[in-house]
């Protein structure tokens, strides 16, 4: 069922560590902590260890190194790139004046991103898709203002360090209530998207382990 | 809170943990009972549910150039693997060249075992090319899209990258992107890095369902030109793309679609939960109330 690998010794193992991870997972539930414990350290392992194997192989090696080796004199950009790691894998020990220039040109690099590419790629588009047009008709019309009268006050409840009136505490009232109807309405999202992953277990532990479904 | 009001409590309270080991096995036993013909999660043969990603790929110019952005999370891509895998053999029945790029070390993860299974079942190096792990979030993604791709993971070339440098080598030579989000990046960093760079790519998504409130606005303002964001959307894409016909190689779909009965039990126990629990909230403040009137 998980399709990764063809029939044979691999398949077969991997199938048998799936099926008993799972099922240390779930001991939990009935008050086993010791296995979920082995479950969550050999997760946290598994996946320090490979993000460390990605960084190396696909990352510093190819991207890094071995362009410094074969012509250092081609690549002066990353000669500082190696500075900088160099800096920040040796964080603990120097000076923090020193550690804070990589870590704000990563801080700031990521918030300039971010800020700039959800303005131009999702503020200014979904506003002008926002916008109710002349021949939206009497449909889009009430879109529109049903769009608009749950957005205002949900906007007002985070109108935050200004003095409010009772109309306006009114409307962020309202706006508390529909941010809450949101929340509750992505938390239901939330639980489908769950509920598939454990529908997904079980089917694999019957089929993939047990053989009892195909 | 009295002494006799805990002994009640105590004396109501189910063994731990015996609910949700009930619940898993009427999803066991949901499992094992045959499929009900009228219990359809993708809306059975008349439905226009999977429609949305079948007609982005389908109309698709003759051999395609695709990158994938293989970008789910390890704790949700059971639920998401269905139309994933269902869409690579989608992208193979019509003759794409395929190349998968990840931006974060689990979908990396996810991208080297689908890549791997690809290849077993047939998918060349003509067709499928691995551009491997992107290390700086939105910043490699914003720098993906100035950059030549002509080397792969191992620095070597392809013919599926020889024929991306015919077109100008960058993301610009592709024809569709297909982000496969879930974790952080995902068709949200697409949309905001990406389009405004490249704004002739077409992105396609597929996410897991709690993601649905934040894509369905790109999808409904047309930045996103498909979405299989909901497991009834993906059910059904599967279901149409199983509907081609292919019994092996890359172009068949590998695997069975979520059980319907299943997703159902598991929803009505939900329902039921959410319901006691509101129930029994509610009894509590009535009774409080009820008392603090007497008393």
């Amino acid at each position: 069922m998980n399709g990764f690998f063809e029939a044979g010794p691999a398949a077969t193992a991997a199938t048998w560590v799936g099926a008993l991870v799972t099922l240390a997972v779930w001991s939990y539930l009935a008050g086993e902590r010791r296995l979920l414990h082995v479950a969550q350290l050999l997760l946290a392992g598994l996946a320090t260890g490979y993000l460390a194997l990605i960084a190396i192989r696909e990352v510093l090696i190819p991207q890094l190194i071995e362009p410094l080796l074969s012509d250092p004199g081609a690549h002066p950009d990353l000669v500082i790139d190696l500075v900088l790691v160099g800096i920040l894998a040796l964080a603990p020990w120097l000076p923090r004046r020193i550690v804070a220039v990589p870590a704000a040109a990563i801080v700031g690099g990521t918030a300039a991103y971010a800020l700039g590419g959800a303005v131009t790629g999702t503020l200014l588009p979904q506003l002008a898709a926002g916008i109710v047009t002349a021949d939206s008709g009497p449909g889009g019309a009430v879109s529109g203002i049903v769009g608009l009268a749950l957005t205002v006050p949900v906007l007002v409840v985070f109108l935050h360090g200004v003095p409010r009136g009772r109309a306006l505490a009114g409307v962020a009232g309202i706006g508390r209530w529909v941010l809450l109807g949101g929340l509750g309405a992505w938390l239901g999202f939330l639980i489908v998207s769950r509920l598939a992953i454990l529908v997904e277990r079980v089917g694999f532990l019957l089929g993939d382990w047990l053989g009892v479904i195909r | 809170m009295s002494e006799a009001r805990r002994g009640v409590g105590r004396g109501r309270r189910l063994p731990r943990g015996i609910l949700p080991l009930a619940l898993i096995a009427a999803l066991a036993i949901a499992w094992l009972v045959p499929q009900l013909p009228f219990l359809s999660l993708g809306g059975g043969a008349e439905s226009t549910l999977g429609d949305d990603l079948h007609v982005a790929i389908g109309s698709l110019p003759d051999q395609p150039n695709v990158i994938v952005d293989m970008d789910p999370d390890l704790g949700t891509y059971p639920e998401i693997r269905y139309a994933t895998r269902a869409a690579l053999a989608d992208l193979m029945a019509v003759g794409s060249r395929v190349a998968v790029v990840s931006f974060s070390t689990e979908g990396r993860a996810i991208a080297v075992a689908e890549i791997a299974r690809l290849r077993a079942a047939g998918a060349g190096p003509d067709r499928l090319v691995d551009l491997g792990f992107r290390s700086g979030g939105e910043a490699a993604l914003v720098q993906l899209t100035g950059q030549p791709l002509d080397r792969d993971v191992s620095g070597a070339t392809s013919p599926v990258l020889d024929q991306l440098q015919e077109r100008g080598g960058g993301l610009g030579a592709f024809d569709l992107a297909l982000v496969v989000g879930g974790g952080d990046m995902g068709p949200r960093s697409w949309i905001e890095q990406v389009e405004p760079r490249v704004p002739h790519l077409p992105v396609a998504a597929i996410t897991p369902t709690f993601l649905l409130p934040q894509v369905q606005p790109y999808r409904e303002a047309g930045q996103l030109v498909a979405l299989a964001g909901t497991l009834p959307e993906a059910v059904a894409y599967g279901a149409s793309v199983a509907g081609g016909g292919a019994t092996s190689g890359p172009e068949r779909v590998p695997e069975q679609p979520p059980n319907a009965l299943a997703i159902l039990v598991g929803m009505l126990v939900a329902l039921a939960v959410l319901l006691e629990s509101g129930m029994s909230g509610l009894v509590g403040g009535l009774r409080g109330a009820s008392r603090g009137r007497r008393g």
